[in-house]
């Protein structure tokens, strides 16, 4: 199958010019489509995607009220802070790309909220509240609140109490109005002359609504922009800090554009240096072409199968860059060395080299295709690039570059004259086996896993430091647990969250509970509620009627003043919807705590993100209620577990296809084992280095391990085929040379700000440092191989 | 000839009582403004007031008029006393956003930040006592209905507002530098009247009585 090769190369060596045109056609293409590639920095690429507990947490937490929306802390010293938000909101209010801009609650509530709220108090007053009601009626409290409504009725604010006087005289009202506060303690904030201003009065805030969904880099870039025009407006002195995912967002894609253009260059100018100083033939450039040609062809076919690229995935273009080298390199060693032997024409040189490089770039392949049963969409992608990148390295090695390659004249260098010794027997191999095996599984234990997504995305300290002082000025408002109902009605949603809040408060839930539940019951809870309303002032209200005429004639009060009490107390209540809220001017509550999500609808419960309210929803609860728990550290906890699977699965499978590779090739477990010698060693070193640091494996380290699988399978493979091949071939050399281009590959990879790059690039260094140390000097002093 | 005197005298009555009509109303218009300055500018030389008031309320609710009387307090820049002596004894004292409030058997503190009923009343107290023309022509239409001594009317120009007050009525002293006489007309009918007695400008009032 091998000799394929060598007759391609003399079917192609006359068409030399046909191929040479073919390639700078193809190669200019594919850079055209690279450059116009729509290149996406979307997180959620880098989540699981099964029909899992992950995707349905992460798209919850996405409904969570500040998830979508900005927050703007307005501040200026000597100065009031609400002003200045007015004026920052007013220019926000001018760009196109905000939808909604909130300086305050709803300007509709009146003076005359309260006289509209009390009718609704027979549906909203529970079990609960209705034992209240006896304490309202009690003839102590009848005299008392009379008299502090006369008094009330004296002050200078009486014009705006008389109505609510008139209709509730006892303070039904008090009962109702909590209900109110339970939504509104999403954040840490008290109304001033309409404005959201922090307890200690030195800042306002502002909410803004955008359709542009967070993770649209694209769409970030325009909402920091007009954010940044519309800041321009504060005046003088004033300050604003915005908090929301968009902003992170457009960090991190700048983040990622930043790296890009300075790891891509240097990828290239390192490799260039190598090839020229130590290379030092002008040959050496068409190894060098081999790379760029790579990336251009694995960019295009990844996106014409995904339709876009993950910017991540992109950056690993320059990982990739060292990778395709090494077949590149073994060509090139081979054909430049094979003049030595007359009887050896490139052909026959191809002929030759083509079992190790065709079995390194299988167990590439392999070791790259186990990321392709990853449940994270974005290792899939890379899994796809990298098949791409390293199939077309391999085509192009044995089939293009051999024709821009030609022989040395002169003798061969002192390296290639081959030195033997006794090789090492089975058993210090199997020793050093045990012992690599043993010191991987300790680490691997001992080594923790971070499913913190936080952590995989780049916050400058500048963003992380205004979330802080966001924070502490407004409470934890984006970190609180969510509790998700779902139904295809909206009443029937309201049941279910009636439900949890029952639930809630029957097991003593960590408070603050945040919920929909006291301001707007279901249909059937209202209507039990106001069964009892009406109970009780059937049994009740008599007496209070009597009570309050004896009162208000001793108090001095007219015999009609409270005639709007009594006719409400007589009255058939009625159930009420949610646009009774919506006349109140509390429709914000609602939209906040109840939405739409396709056809059904969601209702939602807030609460502190704690241990005890996490054990309090378990499984069985959350079964019971019909509830979906989802809280930030949950997710992570899930992500983490997740990920560990699927590390397990991958590197798993991986290891298998390699092995089994190996073992088919060499039919021989001592050779089989000294080629799998350089994985061992990389993998463990990895590993090794992350303990001795106390650092976590996070997503990204996780991605780079099959790939320190795939090089050390090659290096160990081509170390091990080295004394079946002619000695020309300088197969060290090009080990040597490979792992420095991928090191140098990877060593720019470690510069990045982006954490996932930064990750990605110490991972390859360590693993693929030690992979290529242990094939260059251990595997062959076992084999008893000196050159 | 008297039928063409008779056209002329009605020509001459029409027209003469058109432009002075017309000339009474520019005049009018150039008048509030000036008063309303005249008011401001006097305003600014007022660093504290100190005033008797009598109140009468004239309420639906009650079966007779009530007739309260107390005493009002007023130091630049936001310091205010508003209290009852009888029939009952309550008031409030504000310094800057922090306040406390007291009754025959209590007294409580408060912040104006929490409480937005007692925020719209130190609003409109402030706003009268150092005649907060920018804010008082946002909340309300003011016009003239007397010139001496001067009678403003004030409708309220938001629904909030109009949905429970009428109009306001105040007079200032002839001196114009004090209010003599509130009134506040509810959309009911109802009335309350502030009368303010041996008013006292720019004497020194003791920090312990805002307090």
């Amino acid at each position: 199958m091998f000799h394929l090769f060598g007759r391609a190369y003399a079917f192609l060596a006359p068409r030399r010019g046909f191929l040479l045109v073919f390639c700078v056609l193809a190669c200019f293409a594919c850079s055209l489509f690279v450059s116009r590639l729509v290149v996406r920095e979307d997180i959620s690429t880098m989540l699981p995607d099964d029909s899992g507990r992950i995707a349905s947490d992460f798209a919850l937490l996405r409904l969570a009220p500040f998830a979508q929306r900005l927050t703007i802390t307005v501040s200026h010293p000597g100065a009031n802070p609400a002003q200045a938000a007015e004026t920052l909101a007013t220019a926000l209010r001018r760009e196109p790309v905000f939808t909604r801009v909130l300086t305050g609650p709803p300007s509709n509530i009146s003076l005359a909220f309260l006289t509209k709220l009390l009718p609704l108090a027979p549906a909203l007053l529970n079990e609960q509240d209705a034992k209240t009601l006896y304490a309202l009626t009690d003839s102590e409290h009848v005299q008392s609140a009379l008299e502090q409504n006369r008094r009330d009725l004296l002050s200078p604010g009486a014009v705006a109490l008389k109505n609510v006087i008139r209709q509730d005289p006892l303070g039904i009202r008090n009962i109702v109005l909590p209900k109110l506060a339970a939504p509104s303690r999403l954040a840490d904030v008290r109304i001033e002359n309409g404005h959201f201003v922090s307890r200690d009065g030195k800042h306002a805030l502002i909410l803004v609504d955008t359709d542009i969904p967070m993770t649209d880099s694209l769409g970030a870039a325009k909402v920091m922009s007009s954010y940044e025009k519309a800041v321009a407006a504060l005046p003088q002195g004033a300050q604003a800090m915005l908090v929301g995912g968009h902003r992170h967002t457009h960090a991190n894609a700048q983040a990622i554009k930043d790296d890009l253009t300075i790891i891509l260059p240097s990828a290239f100018i390192l490799l260039a240096l190598i090839f020229l100083l130590f290379m030092r033939n002008r040959q050496s450039l068409y190894v060098f072409l081999v790379p760029v040609c790579v990336v251009g062809v694995a960019g295009t076919a990844t996106a014409l199968v995904y339709g876009s690229i993950s910017g991540i995935v992109l950056g690993f273009g320059a990982v990739l860059l060292g990778i395709s080298v090494d077949y590149a390199l073994h060509v090139y060693f081979a054909l430049q060395n094979s003049s030595a032997d007359e009887n050896l024409t490139p052909a026959h040189t191809l002929t030759q080299i083509s079992p190790a490089i065709t079995f390194g770039a299988l167990t590439s392949c392999t070791a790259l295709a186990a990321l392709l049963v990853s449940d994270i969409p974005g290792i899939r992608q890379l899994a796809v690039f990298s098949l791409f990148g390293i199939i077309t390295s391999f085509f192009m090695s044995l089939l293009i570059l051999p024709h821009f390659i030609t022989a040395k004249t002169g003798s061969l260098t002192s390296t290639t004259h081959r030195r033997t010794r006794k090789s090492f027997g089975v058993a210090p191999l199997i020793t050093l086996w045990i012992a690599v095996l043993s010191a991987g599984i300790w680490f691997g234990q001992h080594t923790r896993i971070n499913g913190d997504l936080r952590e995989m995305s780049f916050t400058p300290t500048e963003i992380q430091a205004e979330e802080d002082a966001t924070r502490t000025i407004w409470g934890s408002m984006r970190d609180l647990a969510l509790i998700f109902v779902r139904d295809r009605t909206f009443d029937g949603a309201l049941e279910k969250n009636d439900r949890v809040w029952s639930f809630l408060q029957a097991h003593n839930a960590t408070s603050p509970i945040i919920s929909l539940a006291p301001l707007l019951p279901a249909m059937q809870t209202q209507r039990q509620n106001i069964s009892r309303w009406k109970t009780f002032w059937q049994d009740n209200g008599q007496s209070t009627r009597t009570l309050l005429e004896t009162e208000q004639k001793a108090l001095g009060f007219s015999h009609s003043a409270f005639s709007p009490f009594v006719e409400f107390i007589s009255a058939s209540p009625e159930t009420f919807s949610s646009e009774s809220l919506h006349e109140l001017g509390i429709q914000e509550f609602v939209d906040v705590l109840a939405m739409r999500d396709g056809d059904d609808f969601l209702a939602l419960t807030l609460l502190p993100d704690t241990t005890q309210n996490a054990a309090l929803l378990s499984d069985y609860a959350e079964r019971e209620l019909g509830a979906q728990f989802v809280s930030g550290s949950r997710f992570r906890e899930l992500l983490g577990d997740a990920m560990r699977i699927d590390v397990l699965r991958f590197s798993g499978s991986a290891l298998a296809g390699v092995v089994l590779l190996n073992a088919i090739l060499f039919r021989n477990p001592r050779k089989t084992l000294l080629a799998l010698l350089p994985i061992g060693m990389g993998v463990t070193t990895v590993l090794a280095v992350m303990y001795s640091f106390g650092q976590a494996l996070n997503l990204f380290h996780i991605v780079s391990l099959p790939l320190i699988i795939g090089l050390g399978a090659d290096y160990g493979i081509f170390m091990v085929c080295r004394p079946e091949q002619s000695a020309q071939h300088q197969t060290a050399r090009a080990v040597l040379f490979s792992g420095l281009t991928t090191l140098c590959g990877f060593g720019v990879l470690v510069l990045a700000r982006h954490p996932a790059l930064h990750s990605i690039g110490i991972t390859v260094l360590t693993g693929v440092g030690a992979a290529m140390i242990t094939a260059l000097w251990v595997v062959p002093a076992l084999n008893g191989d000196r050159r | 000839m008297g039928r063409c005197r008779t056209l002329a005298l009605h020509f001459i009555l029409t027209v003469g009582l058109g432009i002075i009509f017309c000339g009474h109303a520019l005049a009018e218009l150039r008048d509030i403004d000036a008063v309303l300055q005249k008011l401001r500018a006097q305003a600014t030389a007022v660093e504290s007031i100190s005033s008797e008031f009598s109140q009468e309320n004239r309420l639906s609710v009650f079966e007779e008029t009530i007739i309260s009387k107390g005493r009002f307090l007023f130091r630049k820049p936001d310091n205010l006393r508003w209290e009852y002596l009888s029939p009952i004894t309550e008031g409030f004292a504000l310094q800057g956003n922090q306040g406390v409030r007291w009754t025959e058997t209590t007294r409580t503190s408060f912040s104006l930040r929490n409480d937005p009923l007692m925020n719209v009343v130190a609003r409109q107290l402030l706003a009268w006592a150092t005649f907060d023309l920018a804010w008082l022509s946002a909340e309300y239409d003011i016009t003239l209905e007397a010139d001496s001594p001067v009678l403003l009317k004030l409708v309220p120009k938001g629904s909030d507002t109009a949905h429970v007050l009428k109009h306001l009525l105040i007079e200032f002293s002839s001196s114009a530098n004090t209010v003599q006489r509130v009134e506040l007309h509810d959309q009911s009918g109802d009335l309350t009247r502030i009368l303010f007695k041996n008013p006292q400008v720019n004497t020194p009032l003791d920090d312990g009585m805002f307090r």
